[in-house]
């Protein structure tokens, strides 16, 4: 039977952080692997689209103080096909052909207690295997990533919408599971209109959650309110006494659960205030300069709060996540830009100025697919 | 040509029991062939197996009573510890080095390991993903003394991700004792811990006298459960009592009164849980009548001959009982029971015999007159 076969080019394009806080270079001859230099369990994936997100930004700016070696192909969000496969791999569960995603970690060990337990985005491995950041990412045409960690895309689901799951989607999902809110109760989504925070409003209103959705202005509150399902509605900037406001919204009470995916930490602070006793406030947004959680203990204790600290998910979050899309639950709001933008692209979100994701075109129009 | 190393020099043949022949002894071989390090898969290894425990699932498997039809002839034996000899040459992520990495989670030539049960998982699948381990339909095809060679063999093959690395602070001298941690400890262990007691609750171990259920005591003990052990016999009685059951209840003496002797036992309304490890079907439906209200029943033994539990299903509602199947354990599992044993809390009671001794330990098994543990020293 033949299998599928593909031509790798000796070189392609790729967006490269090569100097910390500057532009990625936008290299199109970057060198690409050849299968030959690929170790047992990698494989090469020819990249489709690939998203961009605020973490990205902090990335490029050392602002987490992972210090990468440079240079460093940025993006962690991508989707594409596996060209090939390390030869001596064992067990891998994807083959050439397949369509697979990307994301943040590109691989963990699979064997230690956090791994055992399910927690893989605490594996040790992690840290330095994570795309984008600690190993070559997704802003390329073609990536290097582990057979064992690549995420199948279900069927019939159009690659650019599927995209920004493998990284906001996945988050989000995984954040809501993590509420402690079950059917019926009120949950505060901060940052509602952005990438993340549009997928948290409609995996929580999947989950039979009532949104009370905060962003501000006219057209993030058009798509939260009346293409989402986000029962209510807060505009941080025009709210004169968000806590209050927030705790109305929700009967009054307050909500039982709170997801920021901010990146100030500002409305994480208010949710500590606004949470209605033994809620529960998922923190999701990584906001750079040392941002602070202040929590007074005499609100933490008498008000029973749990606070947790949400990162990614692992490969169970992932499908579950991307299921949900499949069945037509959760649907993306992007828009395509082509792979030449990525600096603009950092500089938008840097302003605050993106509704929904922004998803890179990066396949080379010039090229023979 | 493989260029990996070798412990030591590796036999072309060494000693092994094999299933020839269900319901038949086991075939006792003094050259059986040993798999060589070159034919090593990716993500195998061979181990060289020291101790080898018995249980009764061994004579299950030999007289083919789950109707599993092994593939004969097969070596037997599901619990081992044992050395790594070899591993093969690739599979093994011996490429990868970072910070931070657990120690001793990397298994290599020279490493202390045992041996399960189940001898690989995919670690892919969404059983696996979910940590559900047992259910991986991988693991339930690649079973060491059922599926796949098991231990009672001088030499076996298993998988490098998969055996459990012996923790360090475990010295030579106790791995005949841990032995059978590897599967009547880490059934015991993971079946008490989902039970849904809670510390301070009561908890019934029918069996408590044999190889789980002696281990099981320590555990519930070290999880702060009340213990009320269920088997028969004074030696029994006087071996569960020692180990700290907080009551014992003879089910051959208390005869039709035993269901009430075991809810007198446990607080006079019966224990909020039952962990059956016994391969006969009476004790299961015998601990439906016994649990208190909204209590549990864990099934871990398996009963040949198709045993089934009979619940008549308005006692099941209006006692809102639960009923939970549970089948040995997952890594996470194994490396906390060894935790325990390195804490000191729990200590297998076993018998050393010799390999060639094993059909008579499997007889001996079969007649109920084993207390703790049997292990073979290899």
């Amino acid at each position: 039977m033949a299998k599928p076969s593909y031509d790798i080019p000796p070189t392609g394009r790729a967006a490269v952080i090569t100097e910390y806080k500057k532009d990625l270079a936008l290299a199109e001859n970057h060198p690409v692997p050849s299968v030959a230099d690929l170790n047992p369990g990698e494989c090469l994936v020819k990249i489709e689209y690939a998203g961009v997100c605020q973490s990205d930004l902090h990335v490029k700016d050392d602002a987490y103080g992972f210090n990468a070696p440079l240079p460093l192909i940025g993006g962690h969000e991508g989707i594409g096909r596996i060209v090939a496969i390390a030869e001596h791999t064992v067990g891998s569960p994807v083959k050439v052909g397949d369509r697979v995603g990307l994301k943040w970690t590109a691989r963990s060990c699979l064997k230690c207690e956090n791994c055992r337990k399910g927690m893989e985005a605490c594996c040790a491995m992690v840290v330095t295997h994570a795309h984008g950041c600690t190993v070559n990412g997704t802003w390329t045409e073609y990536a290097v990533a582990w057979t064992d960690y690549v995420t199948p895309i279900p069927e019939g689901l159009d690659s650019a919408a599927a995209t920004p799951i493998l990284c906001a989607g996945v988050t989000t999902y995984k954040a809501v599971k993590q509420s402690n809110a079950k059917i019926g109760d009120w949950i505060a989504i901060s940052g509602a209109g952005g990438g993340l925070g549009h997928l948290a409003v409609q995996y929580a209103v999947a989950m039979g959650l009532r949104v009370i959705a905060i962003d501000t202005g006219a057209s993030k509150r058009d798509l939260c309110v009346n293409q989402l399902g986000a029962e209510k509605w807060v505009d941080f900037m025009e709210s004169k006494d968000l806590v209050k406001d927030v705790i109305e919204a929700a009967g009054g009470l307050g909500p039982h659960a709170a997801v920021i995916a901010a990146g100030s930490p500002i409305p994480f602070n208010q949710a500590l205030l606004y949470l209605r006793p033994a809620g529960t406030l998922v923190a999701v947004g990584m906001p750079a300069g040392g941002a602070m959680l202040n929590v007074p203990i005499a609100l933490l204790v008498p008000r029973c709060i749990n606070i947790v600290g949400s990162a990614t998910g692992n490969r169970q979050d992932m499908a579950e996540a991307l299921d949900i899309v499949a069945q037509g639950k959760v649907k993306c709001h992007y828009e395509v830009r082509d792979w030449e933008e990525v600096n603009d692209v950092l500089k938008d979100l840097r302003a605050g100025t993106v509704t929904g994701r922004v998803v890179l075109r990066i396949a080379d129009p010039r090229r023979p697919n | 040509m493989s260029s990996h190393p070798v412990a030591h020099k590796i036999p072309s043949t060494a000693r092994a029991a094999i299933i020839t022949e269900f319901k038949k002894p086991f075939t006792l071989s003094t050259n059986h062939p040993v798999p060589s390090p070159s034919s090593l898969r990716p993500g195998e290894c061979l181990v060289k197996i020291e101790y080898a425990g018995c249980c009764h699932s061994d004579i299950h498997v030999r007289d083919n009573d789950w109707g599993g039809d092994s593939p004969v002839p097969l070596v037997a034996g599901h619990e081992g510890v044992g050395k790594v000899v070899a591993v093969a040459q690739f599979g093994n992520g011996e490429d990868v080095k970072y910070r931070g990495e657990e120690e001793g989670i990397r298994v290599k030539v020279g490493d202390r390991v045992g041996l399960k049960w189940f001898a690989n998982a995919c670690l892919r699948c969404e059983s696996c993903r979910l940590g559900r381990e047992t259910n991986c339909s991988v693991a339930r095809a690649t079973t060491h003394g059922y599926r796949v060679d098991g231990t009672f063999a001088d030499y076996v093959v298993s998988w490098t991700d998969y055996v459990t690395p012996i923790p360090k602070a475990i010295p030579d001298s106790d791995l005949p004792m841990i032995t059978p941690m590897l599967c009547a400890g880490v059934t015991i262990y993971k079946a008490l811990k989902v039970c849904n007691a809670q510390p301070g609750q009561w908890v019934a171990i029918s069996g408590a006298g044999g190889g789980l259920g002696h281990l099981g005591i320590q555990f519930a003990k070290a999880m702060g459960f009340r213990v009320v052990a269920i088997d028969t016999g004074a030696s029994k009685k006087s071996l569960c009592l020692s180990l700290g059951a907080d009551a014992w209840v003879d089910f051959v003496e208390t005869g039709e009164k035993f269901v009430q002797e075991v809810q007198k036992a446990a607080g006079g309304l019966g224990p909020h849980a039952a962990v059956v490890a016994v391969g006969h079907p009476l004790p299961f439906n015998q601990a439906v009548m016994y649990l208190r209200l909204a209590g549990t029943l864990v099934a871990v033994g398996m009963p040949g001959g198709g045993g089934t539990l009979n619940v008549p299903i308005t006692l099941m509602i209006a006692k809102t009982l639960t009923i939970v199947g549970s089948a040995t354990g997952t890594r996470q599992d194994m490396a906390e029971v060894l935790d325990f044993v390195v804490q000191g809390k729990v200590k297998c009671i076993y018998q050393e015999r010799k390999m060639e001794e094993v059909n008579e330990v499997m007889d001996e098994l079969a007649a109920g007159k084993v207390s703790g543990r049997i292990v073979l020293k290899m």
